[in-house]
């Protein structure tokens, strides 16, 4: 589903060039949960922002579901943003104005899903996440694990193929980021979705199935993680 | 969609009521300003609109010979010889100068002074097809005795019935029947008018310009093209080439709509209004709602920060930019619908004040033409919402998600570059209006005391409305002085003030005295004005032949090189007896024209008005004393103006225009304080970490609001290096265009300055204060 050639991404200051990716290779397949870990400034948010094409790499080649997206248009991004790509954030970035529900049905409006349809799908995303009663509150008279549970249904709404998550529990006490994590992983199991995080704690990313270890820009280790732990 | 984001504009809305109140309030003062000089421009230029054709119709003016004035009258007898050799003039209508006059109107004990009836052709309504509501206008001025009535004037008489072959007596002998009544135009006209009669003269000859002519023209024929065929087609008619006076005529055009605002001849008897002041008002006005729309997007782009994270979610969320930009906009319409909600209100508060200032009668709920109104402010909306939300809108979508989700997210230097540069134009607009304001002011007070060349206080005017008590005149003079209070009593034509003038032509020794303004006068008329003689003598009713003598003017004397003649005779025989000075007339734009004084006679015109000096003690009784005994010698009701009064409408539009400024003046600096006040307040947020390093460094709080205040006073003053020349040239363009006026002085200059600076300062530490003065400890807490 993913394939990065040579990925390589630099600042050049003053004709020095510092380097964040070197050399990032690798191949991620429908339905795996890659975990990606290493210590601050090894370049985890460059390589998952990459994959979310938030940034471009200054050098090398990016195929997502077989298609070059590096010279990808605008629209184009906007288009694989609208169909196959969810987002899930540290900071959780839910809309403050907006409802839990407003929250959820916003990447189906600009899917331009019919209404009847986008009422039917919140209503049973929101039934799923048992969050119906909180349904017209706004994000500030919520807990962070409770935003955080709206942010990946905001993310999976849209059915995605593939969550992007940015240390989805980093804000969160160890209890709520369990249970977020438990959903990860249920998510994964039971409808195939392709997840890629990224995390400081080895706990998490024993949900996962793989975990690609980086230093200094580049994946100093890529293991499988044993199963049934 | 559209729903959900109008609901969450709102939410926003209401979650920053205070800087949503502001930029609401703000764009709605600037648009209510805007609406309401709209209304007064709207109305301005909608003079003779009612009438369908008039943009065929157009009135003929007259050159006499190169060099002369251009004149707004003409010979009856042109109109009907044009029309015989020019197929393109379908219809022509004439009025006649003489029968301008007021007249005393009566019905039985009803009687009533109407001052606007015209003497028109019979063809008049061809031309001018006002709505008969009784009558039929085809036949109502066929015979000299009959008379058509405005709907006013009518209601006056008759109330609401139909007056329609009922009579009416006019200037107590003369019967007229009443042949239809027709309903007011609801656009104003170039002309008052309260009723129609046939005019009382078919033509006074070739020589005499005693009529006002209209020519309807064939739809769509060219103006240039056909004001060349004209002249043309004159210089070969058969009376032209008999009559010398007649060889070098230059005749001219001007369409019905164009002669309120455009004409430009002499001794016009037509409505005038000014249509540099037109300009003025709209483009200051409009000057006025852009720096409301700076101000907008100012108060928007400084809230951006906040909005940024909002952006770049719906970003990844699949937002595309131009989802982005309607939802911003969105939220500008929202805003700009309320503020022209807030400013229509506004307006038609403030619309008395206007009205009062410009002497209209105009509201936004009894609007003529609400259709126009609406059209044009849609179209001032949707430019509104473009000017103010667009920069807003494209900024905030411009944002790169990867940026703002990171969270360590700061504001780039572009924008605040633009929003300094857009504070800047805010306050170079600010400063023109402070400099404008200032100068019209100082030319208001100097035309109010420059020196008229007469003394205008406590002086009377009234009309002489017999000829019997023209011709008498000497007896009722004894009468009057006798009246405690009265010092001086004489007679005049053209009082200063008066518009109308006689200009004459005269052959003397071989050459030609061209344009010499004529007043007629009886003796003791520069005891009345305080006009002593330069040279010479004033008249004096002690000598004989000062009936037939003529004083003059300094301008006279310098144009016409009469410094040897005094003394001596001049044109028409009369012996020049004295000099006196120049005197204003007819306003501040023009300068003093050559001008004659001679006393009533024979081949004079009849000096109409009595003009008398009282000695100001005591005015109500002496009034009421003279009342008494001018009534006794004619028996009308007695109506009066005092000079200084009737002289001040010479430049009361300048007074009024200050007055506008005034207002103008301070709702664009409360406007540019709000936009300084939002952005300092901005700006000290953004650098609320920064001040509290610098006073664990050591600074104090007057170095904080040193260092602050420094940045804002640089815009100040290169928006003031800006503004200063360009006031300059726009007020010495202004002042160009009076004969009389004061010179620019710096001061306007360096007061402006001097505000526009003093008023950053307070603003922005008034803002700064807080953050200053507060504990370091609590700044650096904020990350």
């Amino acid at each position: 589903m993913i394939e990065l050639k040579n990925i390589e991404k630099y600042y050049a200051n003053k004709g020095v060039k510092s380097y964040i990716l070197r050399h990032v290779s690798t191949i991620i397949k429908q339905g795996e949960f890659v975990s990606i870990m290493g210590p601050s400034g090894a370049g985890k948010s460059t390589l998952l922002n990459i994959l979310g094409m938030l940034e471009e790499p200054t050098y090398g080649a990016y195929e997502f579901m077989g298609e070059d997206v590096v010279s990808l248009n605008e629209r184009k991004r906007i288009e694989l943003y609208r169909n196959h790509i969810g987002f899930v954030f540290q900071a959780y970035h839910l809309i403050d104005e907006m409802t839990v529900a407003e929250n959820i049905e916003a990447p189906l409006l600009y899917k331009k899903v019919s209404s009847a349809e986008r009422k039917s799908r919140v209503a049973d995303v929101l039934d799923r996440f048992n969050m119906v009663a909180k349904k017209d509150l706004f994000p500030n008279q919520l807990s962070g694990g409770q935003q955080q549970l709206v942010g990946i249904a905001r993310a999976l709404v849209a059915q995605p193929s593939i969550i992007l998550a940015d240390e989805p529990t980093g804000n969160l006490q160890s209890p709520q980021a369990l249970q977020i994590m438990e959903l990860f992983k249920k998510l994964n199991e039971e409808e195939n979705i392709t997840i890629i995080q990224v995390t400081h704690s080895e706990v998490n990313a024993a949900y996962g199935s793989r975990i690609l270890h980086l230093l200094d820009g580049v994946i100093k280790e890529d293991i499988a993680v044993p199963q049934g732990v | 969609m559209f729903r959900l984001n109008l609901k969450i504009a709102l939410r926003n809305l209401w979650k920053n009521k205070g800087y949503s109140t502001l930029n609401i309030f703000g764009l709605s003062i600037g648009l209510a300003g805007f609406i309401m000089i709209l209304l007064f421009a709207n109305h301005e230029r909608s003079y003779d609109t009612w009438n369908s054709d008039a943009k065929d119709i157009y009135r003929i003016s007259i050159k006499w010979g190169p060099g002369q004035e251009e004149y707004s009258s003409s010979p009856a007898e042109l109109a009907p010889a044009l029309k015989e050799v020019l197929p393109e003039i379908v219809d022509y209508g004439r009025f006649y100068v003489w029968d301008m006059k007021q007249r005393l109107v009566s019905k039985d004990k009803n009687e009533n002074f109407v001052d606007h009836i015209m003497g028109v052709d019979s063809s008049w309504f061809n031309l001018f097809p006002y709505k008969f509501i009784y009558g039929d206008a085809k036949t109502s001025l066929l015979s000299a005795n009959q008379i058509v009535l405005s709907q006013k004037t009518s209601e006056l008489f008759f109330g609401k019935a139909n007056p329609v072959g009922q009579s009416l007596l006019i200037n107590t002998k003369d019967q007229y029947v009443v042949s239809g009544v027709y309903e007011e135009p609801n656009t104003p006209e170039h002309m008052e008018h309260d009723g129609f009669v046939k005019k009382s003269s078919p033509g006074d000859g070739w020589g005499n310009g005693n009529y006002y002519t209209y020519l309807k023209l064939k739809e769509g024929t060219d103006k240039e093209a056909f004001v060349r065929k004209l002249n043309q087609t004159f210089k070969k008619l058969p009376i032209v080439k008999e009559d010398q006076g007649l060889k070098e005529v230059e005749m001219f055009l001007t369409s019905v709509p164009d002669l309120y605002l455009h004409a430009s001849s002499a001794q016009d008897p037509t409505k005038r209004g000014n249509a540099k002041i037109v300009t003025i008002l709209v483009l200051f006005s409009s000057l006025l709602l852009i720096i409301a729309c700076i101000n907008f997007t100012n108060l928007s782009i400084a809230q951006s920060v906040k909005r940024a994270k909002e952006t770049g979610v719906r970003k990844v969320l699949g937002a595309a930019r131009s989802n982005l930009i309607t939802y911003f906009l969105t939220e500008t319409g929202i805003q700009c619908v309320l503020a022209l909600l807030l400013a229509l209100t506004i307006a038609e508060v403030g619309m008395p004040v206007l009205n009062q200032l410009m002497e209209v009668k105009l509201s936004l709920l009894s609007y003529s033409n609400p259709g126009q109104l609406i059209i044009q402010l849609s179209l001032v909306m949707t430019f509104v919402v473009i000017l103010a939300g667009g920069y807003a809108a494209f900024f905030l979508s411009s944002y790169e998600p990867v940026k703002v989700l990171k969270g360590n997210f700061s504001r780039g230097t572009g924008s605040l570059w633009m929003r300094k540069t857009l504070i800047s134009v805010q306050f170079i607009v600010a400063t023109v209006f402070m400099v404008a304001l200032m100068i019209i002011r100082q030319q208001v007070t100097y035309i109010k005391n420059q020196d008229a060349g007469f003394k205008k206080d406590h002086v009377l005017v009234f009309k002489v409305r017999k000829g019997d008590n023209r011709r008498n005149f000497s007896q009722i003079k004894e009468r009057l002085l006798k009246v405690p209070g009265i010092n001086a009593v004489s007679r005049v034509n053209y009082y200063p003030g008066v518009k109308a003038m006689q200009v004459i032509d005269r052959d003397f020794n071989g050459g030609k005295v061209s344009n010499l303004s004529t007043i007629t006068v009886d003796f003791d008329y520069f005891k009345v004005m305080g006009m002593p003689a330069q040279r010479g003598r004033v008249f004096s009713d002690k000598f004989a032949t000062d009936s037939n003598a003529i004083v003059v003017n300094e301008s006279a004397v310098k144009k016409y090189g009469l410094q040897k003649l005094i003394g001596s005779k001049w044109i028409n025989d009369r012996v020049i007896i004295g000099v006196v000075k120049d005197h204003i007339q007819k306003g501040m734009e023009t300068a003093a024209e050559p001008t004659a004084f001679v006393v009533e006679g024979r081949g004079t015109n009849s000096a109409d008005h009595v003009i008398l000096k009282m000695d100001g003690a005591n005015t109500q009784v002496t009034l009421e004393a003279l009342k008494k005994v001018w009534t006794a010698v004619e028996p009308f009701p007695f109506q009066y103006t005092w000079l200084d009064q009737s002289f001040a409408q010479v430049y009361v539009q300048y007074i009024r225009l200050d007055k506008l400024f005034n207002i103008f003046t301070y709702v664009t600096l409360a406007i540019a304080v709000l936009g300084l006040f939002a952005l300092a307040s901005f700006s000290v947020q953004e650098r609320t970490k920064e001040i509290g390093v610098r006073k664990v460094l050591g600074a104090e709080t007057t170095d904080i609001l040193r260092l602050i205040n420094k940045s804002f006073l640089v815009l100040v003053v290169i928006a003031n290096l800006i503004a200063i020349p360009v006031a300059y040239i726009l007020s010495s363009n202004w002042l160009s265009g009076f004969a009389y006026r004061t010179s620019i002085t710096v001061w306007p200059f360096v007061f402006a300055s001097i505000i526009s600076v003093l008023i950053t300062v307070l603003t922005v530490s008034l803002q700064t204060f807080k953050t200053a003065n507060a504990k370091p400890v609590d700044a650096l807490k904020y990350e």
